[in-house]
């Protein structure tokens, strides 16, 4: 008997995927934008407030909260219950997530989820020192890349950990778009020592200091920056190499066809238009394109393999003829 | 100090592993040697790493505390039971012919009622029982069996010799921890195994999917397990069989029954049509087109579907009408009716409430006696008089006056023990036994099954969800 993967379960291992990558890319945006704060020696909130619009909730922050100061965006955005994406509340949701497919996980990938949610609750909670934050943060990260680590090397690698895997590659395609939006687009104005800070920032909000200077060299550009995070065939949080590698998971599965295609369509956009010497507000432009797209996939996927509307046989048909795979 | 067994006392319990006079009972000698070789602060340690095994494997229970779901390890001795595979085998061919009869027993009372003409078993509390279904009738399922699971309650009383308590023949629950049970021993105390020949216990799984694949025509079944959802209390084990099996765990949600009146279930891969349920929902909660309305944990058409012999549901739904307290007084009478053998294995000797006679001597005695609920499980609902209060046991009686059909009554055992660490010491508890009878094609019963131990001293209620603790259970080669 070869056990199928139920609708269910793959999508709730797309968003266990998705959850998890938010989590740590909340907490990688965070900690960078503390760092930054430090570097430029800003006193101002408008690096704070930038995060809130690169994450789409300035609006829900406003409901809330009357000024966008460090304490309340931290606050909004790592433990807040009324902020659905808050670390703490993603990473609850990620929680139930794996609650519900424990039988296609490995036996203690439940109690890891739990515990990650459990401590990064209670350790992100209170008004916390820049150092405490960083290393609240940091540990969070770095238990993340240890259950992604732990679940490369034991779950069985079929249609769930496709899923997983194609749930968190879009994720962090999304969020790179966002950071190369928040470290780049507008970059230009400033004097030159702060460029430097904001590119150099960027990178390191992706782990991609290091590997800039080995890929790319030296100086830092944002013509080089810019090329580098969206068309890097080996940067692994590069938006190219997350659809490259999605793309590898999506081919495993059964009916990809229409999400192929639009994964195509976003491959073909990045390897074609050479987005580096756009100006703000066409590169601006071009990464909503970027992010729509991805939106796409998400649709695809979601109309094929977690929500499509079945198309039931009619009577007249004997069950007995009916073959055992198909109809949709 | 280490444990000496010359003091280690059960009163007038017969003990599984002990005698009377401190010795250990045949096949138990190497295990109560070890254990007393150990110092109290081992055997604590022993039972501590037991513990952590349990929380890393992830083997929880669930109960429901008023207003939340909560998960709770599973409680564990880590001192054996131990059966000698000669008396096994005998409670084995006792099990298969009582659940034979009772699976003949149910295929009589949906389609030909011969034991009701015969009168057997009078009419009345067949047809008038709230688990008959009459959408069931004329339905032979096939090998003729209903009850494709079973789950047997046996105690032994104070000479040793095995009873059996009650059957549950609806959605029995405990193999998996009877099999997880093994695991976590032999984790934690690998030196008890030494220079034993104990009978493996593992191959259920696959003799389930096989029981299973027994009952659909096709080639290579699609098999399903169909749980309530993640905060039924056995959840864990729907996960657990469905995870051993290679079959999907299904809620109603994940099927569909098309206009063909089949089963299928949403996949990635689009609509796949599925074979065999092993369901593990009340069969009131199946169909909303036939059953509970308001049920949403059901599948509409599911009924229709295996009336026209388009899927098997195992149980089979209706099964409950034999799983009865006042029906299985009955028991030994249908082995002699259908099966024209004396039954092997004995009933607890019961008072029907229904009987006068045997009524009023209840209601005279209810101080003395167990009085059950017909339709209970779980230990709920049941009167254990010389426990009870005064109040409580004439509360019981006007219970019994206004409905006596519902109620039954057995003499108060003395269960078996067997010894149980605390901090280190052993002390002797009672426990009970509970194997699996599979019917399909063939009959499998497990080796030995699901020992539950009253974890109170004194106490003879073995459920889980009130307290109980559970134990290996070993059939050895001797």
């Amino acid at each position: 008997m070869n056990r199928q993967t139920l609708s269910k379960t793959a999508e709730r291992a797309y968003w266990l995927g998705r959850y998890l990558e938010r989590a740590e890319n909340t907490a990688r945006l965070l900690a960078n934008e503390s760092d930054l704060a430090f570097e430029l020696g800003r006193s101002d909130d408008e690096g704070w407030h930038r995060l809130l619009t690169i994450t789409g909730s300035a609006d829900a922050f406003a409901d809330s909260y009357d000024v966008p100061s460090r304490r309340n965006v931290i606050k909004y955005m790592t433990t807040d219950a009324t902020n659905p994406s808050s670390i703490v509340a993603t990473l609850h949701a990620a929680r139930e997530n794996a609650r519900t497919i424990r039988e296609v996980m490995p036996v203690v990938t439940f109690e890891y989820v739990n515990d990650l949610w459990r401590e990064s609750k209670s350790s992100l909670s209170g008004n916390l020192s820049a150092r405490r934050l960083a290393s609240a943060l940091r540990e969070q990260r770095e238990r993340t890349e240890q259950l992604e680590g732990f679940l490369s090397a034991n779950m069985l690698h079929d249609a769930p950990w496709n899923f997983l895997r194609i749930g968190c590659f879009l994720e962090r395609a999304d969020m790179t778009s966002r950071i190369i939006d928040n470290g780049v687009v507008g970059v230009r104005q400033l004097d030159l020592v702060s460029q430097q800070v904001r590119l150099r920032g960027a990178l390191k909000a992706m782990t991609a200091l290091q590997n800039y200077s080995a890929e790319v060299g030296q100086p830092i550009s944002r013509a080089g920056v810019l090329k580098f995070l969206l068309g890097s065939t080996s940067l692994p949080r590069s938006v190219t190499r997350c659809v490259n590698s999605l793309r590898r998971s999506l081919g495993d599965l059964p009916r990809h066809d229409k999400a192929m295609k639009t994964v195509n369509s976003l491959r073909r956009k990045l390897a074609q238009e050479d987005a580096s010497e756009l100006a703000g507000p066409e590169l601006s432009a071009y990464i909503d394109e970027i992010q729509q797209m991805i939106g796409i996939t998400h649709n695809a996927i979601s109309d094929t393999y977690f929500h499509f509307k079945p198309r039931l046989r009619r009577a007249s048909r004997s069950p007995k003829k009916t073959a055992k795979k198909e109809i949709t | 100090m280490p444990i000496n067994w010359k003091n280690y006392d059960s009163g007038n319990a017969w003990d599984e592993l002990v005698t009377a006079s401190g010795r250990a009972r045949n096949g138990a000698r190497a295990v109560l040697a070890q254990l007393a070789k150990e110092s109290e602060s081992e055997l604590i340690e022993r039972q501590r790493s037991a513990e952590l095994a349990i929380r890393s494997m992830g083997i929880t229970f669930t109960v429901y505390d008023g207003s939340e779901t909560i998960d709770r390890e599973w409680p564990f001795d880590i001192v054996p039971r131990i059966i000698r595979r000669k008396e096994w085998d005998e409670v084995t061919k006792g099990l298969v012919q009582r659940v034979n009869a009772l699976n003949l027993f149910i295929n009589d009372v949906y389609n030909d009622q011969n034991c009701l003409r015969d009168e057997i078993v009078p009419a009345d509390y067949v047809l008038k029982s709230k688990d008959y279904r009459a959408q069931c009738k004329g339905i032979t399922p096939p090998h003729k069996v209903w009850s494709h699971i079973c789950g047997s309650d046996l105690v032994r009383d104070g000479d040793g010799r095995f009873f059996v308590l009650e059957d549950n023949l609806r959605v029995p629950s405990g193999v998996s921890y009877m099999l997880e049970n093994r695991e976590v021993l032999k984790r934690t105390f690998p030196e008890l195994f030494r220079n034993q020949e104990i009978l493996p216990i593992d191959d259920y799984p696959a003799q389930l999917a096989a029981m299973l694949a027994s009952l659909s025509e096709r080639s290579n079944p699609e098999i399903v397990v169909l749980t309530p959802g993640i905060h039924n209390s056995a959840y864990f084990e729907h996960s657990y069989l469905a995870q051993a099996m290679g079959a999907e765990l299904v809620e109603g949600s994940d099927l569909i029954v098309g206009h063909d009146d089949c089963v299928y279930m949403r996949t990635i891969e689009g609509l796949i049509r599925v074979d065999v349920i092993y369901r593990r929902i009340d069969d009131a909660f199946l169909d909303p087109d036939v059953f509970e309305k308001e049920s949403v944990l059901g599948v509409p058409g599911l009924i229709k579907a295996w009336r026209k012999g388009n899927v098997a549901l195992a149980n089979a739904p209706g099964c409950g009408v034999a799983d009865d307290k006042v029906i299985y007084t009955y028991v030994p009478d249908l082995i002699r009716y259908y099966l024209k053998e004396e039954p092997l294995l004995n009933n607890v000797p019961s008072y029907r409430c229904v009987v006068k006679e045997e009524r009023d001597y209840v209601l005279e005695n209810i101080e003395s006696l167990v009085v059950k609920p017909a339709n209970e499980s779980g230990g709920y609902g049941m009167l254990i008089g010389p426990k009870a209060s005064k109040k409580e046991c004439d509360a019981f009686r006007r219970h019994i006056r206004a409905n006596p059909r519902n109620y039954m009554a057995q003499p108060m055992l003395t269960l078996s023990t067997a010894p149980t660490l605390f901090d280190g010491h052993a002390e002797p508890r009672h426990l009970d036994l509970r194997p699996f009878i599979l019917s399909g094609e063939s009959r499998y019963v497990t080796t030995g099954g699901l020992t539950r131990v009253a974890m109170r001293k004194g106490s003879i209620v073995v459920n889980s969800s009130q307290g109980g603790g559970s134990k290996d259970t070993w059939v050895i080669n001797q």
